[in-house]
C-alpha cells in the first residue's frame, strides 16, 4: 500500500474551502477510512464512500475553526494578564496616573452623589408628577414679583370650580408657644386641610387622618411625638390665647430629601378662627400656600388661564395690573430660588449651585482623562516594539485597540478602588463642606452605584480612546526599526496639556473672582454697622412695656443703645408716582433708630422727639426714593405717601442709602416715620465691646420680666447677614475644592508628560550635558519647548472664564470688577507648578550616569 | 436544557463508551452497533455541535502515517454530557416500561 493510492480530489476541493483545523482532521479521517474500507470491501467501494463524503463535507464550509471558538475569552485574559504586567513594570508612573484618574473619579462620584440627591427631592410621593404650588405673577406696571402662594378663597374656590383639579390642600405655617411643664417654647407648625393626606405619602406610626378637620385635633411628626414625650394632647398658645389639641395621628418623620417637613399639623379652621373675616374673603390676601393635585392628563395651560379668569371676576377690582395665576411643579419648589415664598415651602438650595457641581466634577473627570490620555500616549515607544511583533504575528487592528481598552478599563478599575477608599475617607469633609448630612448608606443606593459604573465607562471611554487607536494604526517596519515618528503625537498629547492647563486656569479664575465677590458683599459698608448688634422679638408694642424693657436694659453695663421698629413692610406710592416708584418700604421706627444705626444723614436733619411735628407727619427717606422722586430740593416738600393716617407726609431729611436686604439686590425705596401707623415688632440691642455672657443672660431676664409668657428669641445680626450668603458661601466652598482637586490633577499629569519627555530624551540630555550644558541651560531649553502651550492654554482657560464670571456677577447689585490681575495669579500658579515639576524632573536626569544612555545600543 | 436531537445522542453515548476517540472510531462504532451508513461529514458537524453545547470536549492527538501525516482530533464526553444522556435515557425507559407489552403469561391469582 503506498500513499499516492489515495486519491488527490478530496485535498484539492476540500483545503480551499474548509478551516484549516477542521480540514487536517476530516481530510485525515476520510484518508483513514478510505484505507480501512478499501482492506475490507475492496476499491470501488472505499471510492464511492470517499466521494460522497468529500461532496457531503462542502457543509461543513460554514464551521467555524475549534480554536477560535472560546479565543474570546483566552484572548481577554491575556490582555488582563499583559496589561496588569505592564502596569507592573511601570508602577512609578502608572501610580501616579491611577492616582491622578483615582482623584477625578473621587470628584466626579461625589459631584454626582449631590446631583442625584439634589434631584431626587420629593420623588418619593408616589403622586409627584401630578403635585403642585399655585404659584403667581403680579405685575405692578411692568415690575414683575414672582410669588409661591394663595389666598385662602382660591384654596375654597379652585378645587370647587375647575374640573381639571382633583383635590387641593392649603397650607400655611404658623406659630405659637409650646406649653409644657412650666416651660415654654416658640413652636412652628402648619395649618393644612384634610386632603393633604391624600396627595402627599406619608407613613402612619399610630392612628390616621381620620378625623382631622375637627378644630382641635392634630396631626404630629414621630419627632415632635417623642420630644413631648408621647402624651396624647398638645397645649399649644395661639395669639394668646392657650388651646388643647388631641393628637390624632403620628407620621413617620419626612425623609431629608423633602421640601415638606411638617412636625405639627393643624387644621386650617384653627387659623380662620383667629383672624378677620374678611381675611377669609379677600382674594389677593396671598399669605398661604395651595397645594393641588391635577387629575390625571388634566390639561396644566387650562387650569392656569380658568384660575385667572376666576380671580379677575372674583375680584374685578383688583388692584394690581395683571395677574397670572399658574401651577408650579411641586418638586421643582427646592432648587427656584426665583420665586418669592414662605409658609414652610422653600427652597434649598439655588439651581446655581447644582450647575457649578455638575460643571467641576465633569471638569475634573475631563482633566484625569486628559492625564491618562497623555501617559498611555507618553509610552508609546515602549509599547511600540510589543504592537509591532504582535501585528507580525497577525493580530489585527482591532485586536490591538481592543487589549489598549482593556488596558484602561483595568487602571480605570484601580482608579475606581482607590476612590471608593477616598471617598469613605473624604464622606464625613464633603458632607460638611456642602452642608448635606450624608452619611455611607448614601454610597450604597443603586442609583449612586449606577452612576460610579457610568462615570467608570466614561472616565474609561475618555482616557482609552485615543492612545488606543494611535496605538492600533501605526506602521509595524517603523516600530521594529523603533524609528516610529512622534511628530502626531506631541501635538496631541501638546494640546491635552494645553487644555488641561486651560481648564486649572478656568477653575483657578473661577475660585478667585467668587471668593472676591464672596468676601466683597461680606465686607461690604452695609451703611450700618452689624458687630455686636442683636435682633430680639416685640411681641407687644404697649408703650409702657417697651419704656419698662429700656429702662432695665440702660442697666446692664454691657448694653450700649437700644432701639426698636416694626420690621420693613411694603406699600405703593399715590398719584403718578404708583407706577413709577413701585413698592416703597416703610418703617415705623423711634426717634432714636438713625443715630442707633449709625445712619449718614446727607439732607435735613434728625427726628426730633420734641417736635410735636416730627411725631405725626414727618418723614426721613433714603437717597434712592430721592432719587425716583427726582427732586433735589425734596426737604420740607410733601411726597405722594399714605399709610393708615399718615398721608403725604413731610420730608425733613434723607439718609444714605443702607443695606437692610441683602446686598445682592438694589435696595428698594425707604420711607421712615415716628407716627404709629405700624406695632413695633422688633428691638435692636447694640452690645458694648466688652459684653460678657453675663450681661446677655441679664438681657433674657430683663426680656422675660416684661414680655413672659412670650419666650424670648433673638439674632445676631452679623449672623443674619451671613445667612443671606448661605448659597455663595456654598457656591465658593465647591469651586475651591473643585480648583484645588483641578490644581493637583494638573500636577500629575505635568509629572507624567514632562516625566516621559524628559525620558525619552535621555540621550539629547546626557550629551548636552557631556558638552557642558548645566541645568540651567537644560531648564531654559525646555521651558521654551513647552512655552507657547503654556501660553495657548491661558487664553483657552481665561476668556470663558472672564465670560462666564461676568454673566454671574450681572446677578448682583453691587459686585466686584473682573481684574486682569485674577488671570495672572491662576496663570502664576500654573506656571510656578511647570516650573517646580520641570525643574524636579530635569535633577532626576541629571543624577543618572551618563554612560548608560549612551551604550544602550 | 438545550435540546438534543437523536443523531446527537447516539454519538454522545458512543463517546460516553468509548472515551477519547477519533471520527472514524466514532463512524466505526456507530456503523457496527445500528448497522446504518452514515456519512464522515454529518459526524463532523454532530461532533462541532456537541461541543458548542459543552457535553464533548476535544483536543488534537498524534500524527500517524495512515492519515498522510495528518492529526486526529480526540473526542470524548464531558461529566454533563454524561448527566443528559442519563436523564434522556431513563425518561426514555420509564416511558418504554409504561407501554402495556404483549404477554403470553398470565398473572393472576
Amino acid at each position: 500500500m503506498s500513499e499516492s493510492e489515495f486519491p488527490t480530489y478530496p485535498q484539492r476541493l476540500l483545503s480551499k474551502i474548509l478551516p484549516y483545523d477542521t480540514k487536517e482532521e476530516v481530510l485525515g479521517d476520510m484518508e483513514e477510512l478510505y484505507r480501512q474500507r478499501k482492506a475490507a470491501k475492496g476499491v470501488a467501494y472505499a471510492k464511492r464512500r470517499l466521494f460522497w463524503d468529500t461532496l457531503k463535507s462542502v457543509r461543513l464550509m460554514n464551521t467555524k475553526e475549534y480554536s477560535r471558538e472560546n479565543t474570546q475569552w483566552i484572548l481577554i485574559l491575556s490582555y488582563f494578564r499583559t496589561g496588569l504586567r505592564f502596569l507592573w513594570k511601570t508602577r512609578n508612573y502608572s501610580s501616579i496616573n491611577i492616582l491622578g484618574l483615582a482623584f477625578g473619579i473621587t470628584a466626579a462620584c461625589l459631584a454626582g452623589l449631590f446631583i442625584t440627591d439634589q434631584y431626587s427631592y420629593d420623588t418619593f410621593h408616589s403622586k409627584i408628577d401630578r403635585l403642585h404650588r399655585l404659584a403667581m405673577d403680579l405685575n405692578f406696571a411692568g415690575d414683575v414679583e414672582k410669588v409661591g402662594g394663595s389666598s385662602y378663597i382660591m384654596g375654597w374656590e379652585f378645587p370647587e370650580k375647575i374640573s381639571g383639579i382633583e383635590m387641593a390642600s392649603r397650607l400655611k405655617s404658623g406659630y405659637g408657644i409650646l406649653i409644657r411643664d412650666n416651660e415654654n417654647h416658640e413652636q412652628r407648625f402648619h395649618y393644612a386641610d384634610p386632603p393633604i393626606f391624600q396627595m402627599f405619602d406619608f407613613e402612619w406610626e399610630r392612628g390616621s387622618s381620620e378625623g382631622f378637620g375637627d378644630p382641635n385635633s392634630v396631626v404630629v411628626s414621630a419627632d415632635f411625638y417623642k420630644k413631648i414625650g408621647e402624651t396624647d394632647e398638645v397645649k399649644l398658645n395661639l395669639q394668646g390665647e392657650d388651646k388643647t389639641f388631641k393628637i390624632i395621628g403620628v407620621i413617620k418623620d419626612m425623609p431629608m430629601n423633602s421640601t415638606f417637613s411638617p412636625n405639627l399639623i393643624l387644621p386650617i379652621e384653627v387659623w380662620t378662627t383667629t383672624v378677620h373675616e374678611r381675611r377669609t374673603k379677600t382674594w389677593l390676601d396671598i399669605n398661604m400656600n395651595l397645594i393641588i393635585l391635577t387629575r390625571e392628563n388634566a390639561n396644566i395651560a387650562d387650569i392656569n388661564s380658568q384660575m385667572t379668569q376666576l380671580l379677575k371676576e372674583g375680584d374685578p377690582e383688583m388692584e394690581i395690573d395683571q395677574v397670572d395665576l399658574y401651577l408650579q411643579k411641586f418638586d421643582q419648589i427646592h432648587s427656584d430660588t426665583s420665586i418669592y415664598t414662605g409658609n414652610g415651602l422653600n427652597p434649598t438650595i439655588s439651581e446655581d449651585i447644582l450647575w457649578v457641581v455638575i460643571i467641576v466634577g465633569l471638569l475634573c473627570l475631563i482633566i484625569s482623562s486628559l492625564n491618562y490620555s497623555n501617559f498611555s500616549i507618553g509610552h508609546f515607544l515602549i509599547r511600540s516594539r510589543e504592537v509591532g511583533v504582535r501585528k507580525i504575528l497577525g493580530a489585527r487592528s482591532h485586536f490591538v485597540w481592543q487589549q489598549f481598552f482593556i488596558e484602561t478599563l483595568i487602571s480605570s478599575m484601580i482608579a475606581l478602588l482607590l476612590a471608593t477608599v477616598l471617598m469613605i475617607i473624604l464622606l464625613p469633609y464633603y458632607a460638611e463642606f456642602v452642608a448635606v448630612p450624608y452619611g455611607f448608606h448614601d454610597l450604597l443606593k443603586p442609583k449612586f452605584l449606577f452612576g460610579c459604573l457610568v462615570i467608570l465607562l466614561v472616565s474609561t471611554f475618555m482616557s482609552g480612546t485615543y492612545p488606543s487607536l494611535i496605538l492600533a494604526r501605526f506602521k509595524v517596519v517603523n516600530t521594529i526599526k523603533g524609528a516610529q515618528k512622534i511628530g502626531g503625537r506631541n501635538i496631541v498629547s501638546r494640546i491635552f496639556l494645553t487644555s488641561q492647563i486651560g481648564l486649572a486656569i478656568f477653575l483657578i479664575i473661577g475660585t478667585i473672582a467668587i471668593n472676591q465677590q464672596l468676601n466683597y458683599l461680606l465686607d461690604f459698608d452695609l451703611g450700618y454697622d452689624d458687630q455686636r448688634m442683636v435682633n430680639i422679638d416685640i411681641p407687644d408694642s404697649e408703650e409702657s412695656k417697651i419704656a419698662r424693657l429700656r429702662s432695665h436694659l440702660s442697666e446692664i453695663p454691657g448694653v450700649a443703645g437700644f432701639s426698636v421698629n416694626s420690621g420693613f413692610n411694603g406699600t405703593r406710592m399715590t398719584g403718578e408716582m404708583e407706577e413709577k416708584a413701585g413698592v416703597v418700604r416703610h418703617l415705623h421706627v423711634d426717634p432714636s433708630y438713625v443715630s442707633f444705626m449709625g445712619l449718614e444723614i446727607i439732607k435735613g436733619r434728625d427726628f426730633d422727639p420734641e417736635l410735636e411735628s416730627d411725631k405725626t407727619n414727618a418723614v426721613i427717606i433714603n437717597e434712592t426714593l430721592q432719587d425716583i422722586l427726582e427732586d433735589q430740593d425734596i426737604l420740607g416738600k410733601e411726597i405722594p405717601f399714605s399709610y393708615g393716617d399718615l398721608e403725604n407726609p413731610v420730608v425733613i431729611g434723607v439718609v444714605k442709602d443702607f443695606f437692610f436686604k441683602s446686598p445682592k439686590y438694589e435696595q428698594p425705596p425707604l420711607v421712615m416715620y415716628l407716627s404709629p401707623q405700624y406695632p413695633f415688632q422688633y428691638g435692636l440691642i447694640k452690645m458694648q465691646e466688652n459684653f460678657s455672657g453675663k450681661h446677655f443672660k441679664q438681657i433674657e431676664e430683663a426680656w422675660n420680666e416684661v414680655f413672659y409668657p412670650n419666650p424670648f428669641s433673638y439674632y445676631w445680626m452679623e449672623d443674619l447677614n451671613e445667612r443671606r450668603m448661605k448659597a455663595e458661601v456654598q457656591i465658593r466652598n465647591v469651586a475651591l475644592g473643585g480648583a484645588v482637586i483641578a490644581i493637583m490633577l494638573v500636577i500629575f499629569g505635568l509629572l507624567s508628560i514632562l516625566g516621559t519627555y524628559i525620558q525619552q530624551r535621555m540621550k539629547e540630555i546626557v550629551i548636552r550635558k557631556i558638552n557642558g550644558s548645566s541645568i540651567r541651560d537644560l531648564f531654559l531649553l525646555f521651558s521654551k519647548r513647552f512655552g507657547t502651550w503654556l501660553g495657548l492654554g491661558f487664553i483657552f482657560g481665561t476668556y470663558p472664564a472672564y465670560q462666564v464670571l461676568q454673566a454671574w456677577l450681572e446677578e448682583y447689585a453691587i459686585r466686584i470688577q473682573m481684574g486682569y490681575w485674577m488671570a495672572f495669579v491662576a496663570f502664576g500658579v500654573c506656571v510656578l507648578v511647570f516650573v517646580v515639576t520641570l525643574v524636579f524632573q530635569l535633577l532626576l536626569a541629571d543624577r543618572v550616569n551618563p554612560v548608560m544612555f549612551l551604550t544602550e545600543e | 436544557m438545550e435540546s438534543i436531537g437523536s443523531l446527537e445522542e447516539v454519538i454522545l453515548m458512543i463517546l460516553i463508551k468509548k472515551d477519547k476517540s477519533h471520527g472514524v472510531d466514532i463512524i466505526n462504532e456507530y456503523e457496527s452497533a445500528l448497522g446504518k451508513r452514515i456519512s464522515l461529514p454529518a459526524v463532523h458537524v454532530v461532533l462541532k455541535r456537541l461541543i458548542k453545547k459543552g457535553w464533548v470536549k476535544s483536543e488534537f492527538g498524534e500524527p500517524t502515517s495512515e492519515r498522510g501525516g495528518r492529526r486526529k482530533r480526540l473526542y470524548w464526553a464531558s461529566s454533563n454530557g454524561y448527566e443528559v444522556v442519563k436523564e434522556l435515557q431513563e425518561a426514555k425507559m420509564k416511558l418504554w416500561n409504561s407501554i402495556a407489552k404483549p404477554s403470553y403469561q398470565y398473572v393472576g391469582v
